[in-house]
């Protein structure tokens, strides 16, 4: 008797596991567009924002991303899986974030090689175009079909990324720098040789020196012969 | 006074070197703009457009073709291409499809759905061409729509499927499979995408 009511728990347990499984892969997403385009300048790190919400009656897993040729341009991207609670209405949309960094697209006229560069902005302003997403991520307790296709779904809307152009004259900061350290180099030369005999040592040379200029000072200047005073 | 000889000329000539170099760094830092490193651009205009989409349970579960015992076939019925109520008149009843894309009444835009798919393989490397895998959609659904007549090929890039659909509204699917003679056995699988994307606007 007892066996038997064991094992019919289990059998709802099961059957409850199985529903819930298949529940949570019917799940929804929806997006909240906030910005049509943004501005970034070069090299700079840029944070794209969307809403993201679920009206639907299940949780689900998004990721935010960008298609190209938005994401061909981008050298850092930046995006974290978020869980979106059911019943998140547009009002109460959680904001995502995509995060990347803009590299140098800007023609540069440079002196010695990639340094010493100046940047004039007569080109024109450069525009990517592209799409920002929303795409669910399948829990890992969601069933999966054996044979046949599996589904995802999306939601996008169109983004673009104009990059700021910052005109500036040649930048010598590099070679200020090395000529900085390269000082420092002598300098530090200069006092370690100075300083790592013993002071006694030292004090001989300097003595030796000193002799030496006595020395050079004495024939320099011609021998007078004492004047004698008449009485 | 004392004139500086040897090593305290070079250390007096090297230092007011360095001095000057350090000028020069800080002058050029503020005379060069652009340099900035971290800008967060946060939105503060009015909001354009929102919309969620969601799937019908038996879309979500995938879309299952069955057991092929023999070869070849041609357009093979997904499992739950006629086990849906019907939304519009046909006969018999109950024999629409139960696979359908929602616009949620949370929407103040109309979407346009997007499909695409990767090609059916086996893990050991057989492939059922992508070409084989086709779909039609419809905004009503009975036993004849989506009809089979108008059967579409699903790519590999996406394509409008179901455009213009009103917030509350839903795009009815159906989908088949031809399997080609000399497909050898196996469990074939692949993954079809849906993408909403604001009406009008290109996949």
């Amino acid at each position: 008797m007892k066996k038997g009511v064991i094992s019919l728990f289990v059998m709802f347990l099961v059957f409850g596991l199985i529903v819930l499984n298949i529940s949570g892969v019917e799940a929804g997403i929806g997006i909240k567009k906030y910005k049509e385009s943004m501005l970034v300048g070069e090299g700079e790190k840029g944070c794209v924002v969307v809403g993201a919400y679920n009206p639907f009656s299940t949780d689900t897993n998004v990721i935010i991303g960008v298609t190209d040729p938005i994401k061909d341009v981008l050298v850092l991207q930046e995006a974290k899986t978020k869980l979106l609670p059911a019943g998140t209405s547009s009002d109460e949309a959680i904001n995502m974030e995509f995060c990347f960094k803009v590299p140098t697209v800007y023609e540069r006229d440079c002196k010695v090689g990639s340094f010493l560069c100046a940047v004039s902005c007569n080109e024109e302003q450069k525009v990517y175009d592209g799409e920002i997403y929303l795409r669910t991520v399948p829990l890992e307790t969601s069933a999966g079909g054996i044979g046949g296709s599996s589904t995802s779904m999306s939601v996008s809307q169109d983004m673009k990324v104009r990059v700021r152009c910052d005109p500036h004259p040649t930048d010598y900061t590099l070679l200020y720098v090395l000529i900085a350290l390269i000082s420092l180099l002598v300098i530090g030369i200069v006092i370690f040789r100075k300083y790592r005999k013993p002071k006694s040592e030292r004090i001989k040379e300097k003595m030796q020196e000193l002799k030496k200029e006595m020395k050079s000072v004495r024939k320099a200047s011609p021998k007078k012969k004492p004047v004698r005073k008449k009485k | 006074m004392k004139r500086l000889e040897g090593e305290n000329l070079v250390v007096a000539v090297f230092g007011t070197v360095f001095l000057l170099s350090l000028i020069m760094i800080f002058s050029q830092g503020s005379s060069i703009t652009g340099h900035v490193t971290v800008s967060n651009t946060t939105s503060n205009v009015t909001i354009q457009v929102y919309f969620a989409i969601d799937m019908s349970t038996n879309l979500s579960n995938g879309i299952e073709f069955g057991t092929i015992s023999t070869l070849p076939v041609t357009s093979q019925n997904a499992t739950d291409n006629h086990n849906g109520v019907n939304t519009t008149v046909g006969s018999p009843a109950n024999s629409s499809t139960s696979m359908w894309m929602n616009v949620s009444t949370d929407s103040n835009a109309d979407v346009d759905f997007c499909i695409l798919a990767t090609t059916l393989n086996t893990s050991s490397g057989d492939y059922i061409g992508l070409g084989n895998e086709t779909y039609y959609n419809s905004s009503q659904t009975n036993h004849s729509l989506p009809a089979i007549g108008s059967e579409t090929s699903i790519t590999s890039s996406y394509v409008k499927a179901g455009p213009d659909v009103v917030a509350g509204n839903e795009v009815y699917y159906r989908f088949w499979l031809d399997v080609p003679a000399a497909t050898p056995t196996g469990t074939y699988n692949n993954t079809v995408s849906f993408k909403g994307i604001s009406a009008g606007g290109s996949c």
